[in-house]
């Protein structure tokens, strides 16, 4: 049995330019981006012009002047893709999107704190790294060492845009200080020849068909991290 | 998004409780987030949050030579207790068909978790629908319809959630061009005359 | 599957629980598909299969393509039955030109975020794939589809297709109808659903020598004389005749019936065949079957209008489900065949049910 997943958080950040100091609850009512239900329970922690971070129901949204970050833990994950579709593709098509990630985090446990152990050598095994790995493979204890994070990335290349996928794995100390894990990973899209007049259609048409492709992706990974702890 | 950044343009971290708390978030978001091309960045006062007992945490590194301390448990902690979709969730994308009294159809088709190669049918009672999507509750209305497991602070409970998707809006500019376009279209078809005697 | 002789008449009416096309063979290995169905889970138009089925090819054998009216039902696979049929004419209610419908279907051109598409994504491939066919043609009240002289063809009977609706009156109305449709600025994107009201479904009227087939589309009875099956049947300038096969339609409701269609337009106990439909609401009920075995004997459903099938997911899915009460179900699996066939001067249709 594969272990469960305690934790999950979904992720859309756009890299342009923004301004945060619109992006208050009552603007994404009035423009129907949310329901006004969401709008009576929406938190507004900072709405400024270099800053903004509220949180509408289970989406959290930050936003600074280079970066609109929009996250949530809770499904269906599609309503990011559908908010900043909307946002950006209806309100505010002329913002600059140059870049954008889809990402994923999960956090589980492992059975055992052996067996996370056992994982973080089987994904950065000792033996390459001659004594200092020996040493390491012989700690217990409060001396036990090992992997501390591993990442791995894959390079992708289309006509439109570049960028990779890069999945990273570490322990998750804020679930359990001995058998907490996290996996995530960043789905990175950059475009290729992007001028200023191009605002965000350019980006968000490569969002809007890779975005349910690369959170299966996602979900393919973190399915083989799982798999070395059934 | 460091405290002294934060300071600059007039907010008060160091006695404000909000903004620390903004500070503390948007630092552990840029740990759980180090994506689209961002690096993350070494981070020497933000990334430990005001902790009650000193906690050994260790460093990351990332591939860019870059490291940071990863947040104290009491970081996640501070997060407020929403719930999060935990174990296996089971996702449809709903259509809706017919709505009746009070409860509606839907075809659904299976994004997660139960894939087959055939369309559902079932029946949904209105009041299912959050109060704030029933503006979206029209034969055609597009859905998603979520069963799992979620976790609220430790516990845990089964759910059913139907969430409208607010998909792009129809704007006057877009229909126009629709229109236009189709028009074109259409108006490039040859037709046969038709002729209307009846041989019987 | 044989195919039918060079002088057998055939009407095929394909229709699982959820849509319906139907195949007329005219002659000689001619022949014209009316809507389009796919099977679940399948892309390729029923229609088409069960051409392959006979040996038939339909590139070249099918003469007319007819799409009815725009209710995902009826048109599920037609962009690529058309496209397929690279021979045929094709055929689209006349209202399909009116400024209102192009302007409902434009608002409906963007392809939504959703698997389900626009619910009129085909009908704009439909048109694409028109603009490069020479001879296309629209359906109203009255108007001649489709002649071949007995001289062309073996069996040596002359061959008419008519295209008995809509009216220009029900046109009218009907796009009155879909101007309503055409969203408002703002509004979330949903998809174009079937109303439930066919007003600008076109019925077709075939003869084949002495031999006359009355398929009926969707066409529903309305309030107004003006419009539908009582405007057919008042018209003068439609075919006289009467037909020994009748496609009911819309699914044998009772919307659909006019009791001079079967007077005035068809012989008594004419085959009559009609396709299910299957959601909250089914056709044809008990009393619809009941209805319709009073003016024929000769009644033939595609399918039963059974119960969905009640789905069975894996065991964690079914213990949610029962948590929250929900049940989900399933179309049949079986895609209903009617077919009827006689050979051209032969007393009697040979009716059989196929299942597939």
């Amino acid at each position: 049995m594969l272990p469960e997943i305690e934790r999950n958080n979904w992720s859309i950040v756009l890299i342009g330019s923004f301004n945060p100091a619109i992006f208050h609850p009552s603007w994404f009512l009035v423009n129907e981006v949310i329901s006004k239900e969401t709008a009576e329970i929406a938190e507004v922690h900072v709405v400024h012009s270099e800053v903004a971070s509220v949180t509408l129901g289970p989406l959290r949204l930050d936003v600074q002047r280079n970066r609109f970050s929009l996250q949530t833990e809770q499904s269906p994950e599609i309503s990011l893709l559908d908010f900043v579709l909307r946002v950006f593709g209806d309100l505010l098509p002329h913002s600059q999107i140059t870049q954008f990630g889809i990402n994923r985090t999960v956090y589980f446990r492992a059975p055992s704190s052996e067996r996370r152990t056992q994982l973080g050598r089987t994904f950065a095994p000792t033996i390459p790294w001659g004594a200092f790995g020996e040493r390491i493979e012989g700690s217990k204890g409060v001396t036990l060492g090992g992997m501390t994070n591993v990442s791995m990335r894959e390079v992708l290349v289309e006509a439109a845009w570049s960028g990779h996928c890069e999945a990273r794995l570490m322990p998750a100390y804020e679930i359990d200080a001995d058998t907490g894990i996290q996996t995530h990973v960043n789905n990175h899209f950059e475009l290729k020849d992007y001028t200023e007049g191009d605002g965000a259609m350019a980006a968000l048409k490569v969002l809007k068909n890779e975005f349910e492709p690369r959170m299966e992706r996602c979900e393919e990974i973190i399915l083989a991290v799982l798999g070395h702890l059934e | 998004m460091t405290a002294s950044a934060l300071k600059s343009y007039g907010f008060d971290v160091d006695t404000d409780e909000q903004n620390q708390s903004v500070v503390r978030r948007l630092a552990f978001e840029e740990l759980a987030e180090p994506s689209a091309g961002t690096r993350v960045f070494s981070r020497p006062a933000v990334a430990t949050a005001v902790s009650p007992r000193p906690v050994s945490t260790p460093y990351t590194f990332f591939s860019d030579g870059s490291s940071l301390r990863a947040p104290s448990p009491m970081g996640l902690r501070a997060w407020k207790a929403i719930p999060t979709s935990a174990g296996k969730t089971f996702e449809w994308e709903g259509l809706v068909l017919e709505i009746q009294d009070a409860s509606f159809s839907a075809r659904l088709r299976n994004i997660k978790g139960a894939k087959a190669e055939y369309d559902e049918i079932a029946q949904f009672d209105l009041a299912d629908v959050p109060p704030g999507d029933r503006d979206l509750l029209h034969p055609g209305g597009i859905f998603r319809w979520v069963i799992g497991l979620e976790s609220r602070s430790g516990t845990r409970q089964r759910y059913s959630r139907i969430v409208f998707r607010r998909l792009p809006a129809w704007t006057s500019r877009s229909l126009k061009k629709s229109e236009k376009e189709l028009k074109a279209l259409v108006s490039g078809i040859q037709w046969i005359k038709n002729d209307a005697t009846s041989t019987g | 599957m044989t195919r039918p002789a060079l002088d057998e008449v055939e009407v095929t009416v394909i229709g699982p629980s959820y849509g319906e096309s139907v195949l007329v063979h005219l002659g000689d290995d001619q022949w014209i598909v009316v809507d389009s169905v796919t099977r679940q889970g399948q892309t390729r138009p029923a229609a088409i299969e069960y051409l392959h089925s006979l040996g038939v090819d339909p590139q070249h054998a099918v003469k007319l393509v007819v799409v009815t009216h725009w209710h995902d039902d009826h048109i599920r696979g037609i962009a690529n039955t058309v496209q397929i049929c690279a021979a045929a004419t094709v055929c689209v209610p006349f209202s399909f030109t009116g400024s209102e419908f192009l302007s409902f279907l434009a608002a409906h051109a963007d392809p939504l975020a959703s698997s389900f598409g626009t619910g009129v994504d085909e009908l704009r491939q439909v048109f694409e794939t028109m603009r490069t066919r020479t001879e296309n043609r629209f359906g109203l009240a009255d108007t001649r589809l489709l002649q071949i002289p007995k001289d062309a063809v073996s069996h040596q009977c002359h061959t008419e297709i008519w295209s008995l609706s809509p009216s220009a009156f029900q046109v009218t109305e009907s796009l009155g109808k879909i101007a309503k449709l055409v969203p408002g600025f703002g509004k979330t994107k949903r998809r174009a659903v079937s109303t439930t009201e066919n007003d600008h479904s076109i019925a077709l009227w075939i003869s084949i020598g002495d031999e006359c087939i009355l398929l009926g589309g969707d066409l529903e009875e309305t309030p107004d004389a003006r419009a539908g099956w009582s405007a057919v049947v008042a018209s003068t300038a439609r075919p006289q005749q009467k037909a020994s096969v009748f496609k009911v339609p819309h699914h044998g409701s009772k919307t659909g019936h006019n009791e001079n269609v079967w007077k005035d337009m068809l012989h008594a106990d004419p085959q009559a065949i009609l396709t299910p439909w299957n959601r909250a609401s089914k056709l044809p009920s008990p009393a619809d079957i009941q209805r319709l075995e009073a003016w024929t004997k000769n009644v033939h459903l595609t399918a039963p209008p059974a119960d969905l099938a009640r789905v069975k997911h894996n065991h964690e899915v079914e213990k949610l489900l029962r948590d929250f009460g929900i049940r989900t179900y399933r179309e049949p699996r079986e895609v209903g065949i009617v077919r009827a066939r006689k050979k051209l001067g032969a007393a009697d249709w040979v009716v059989e049910r196929i299942a597939s």
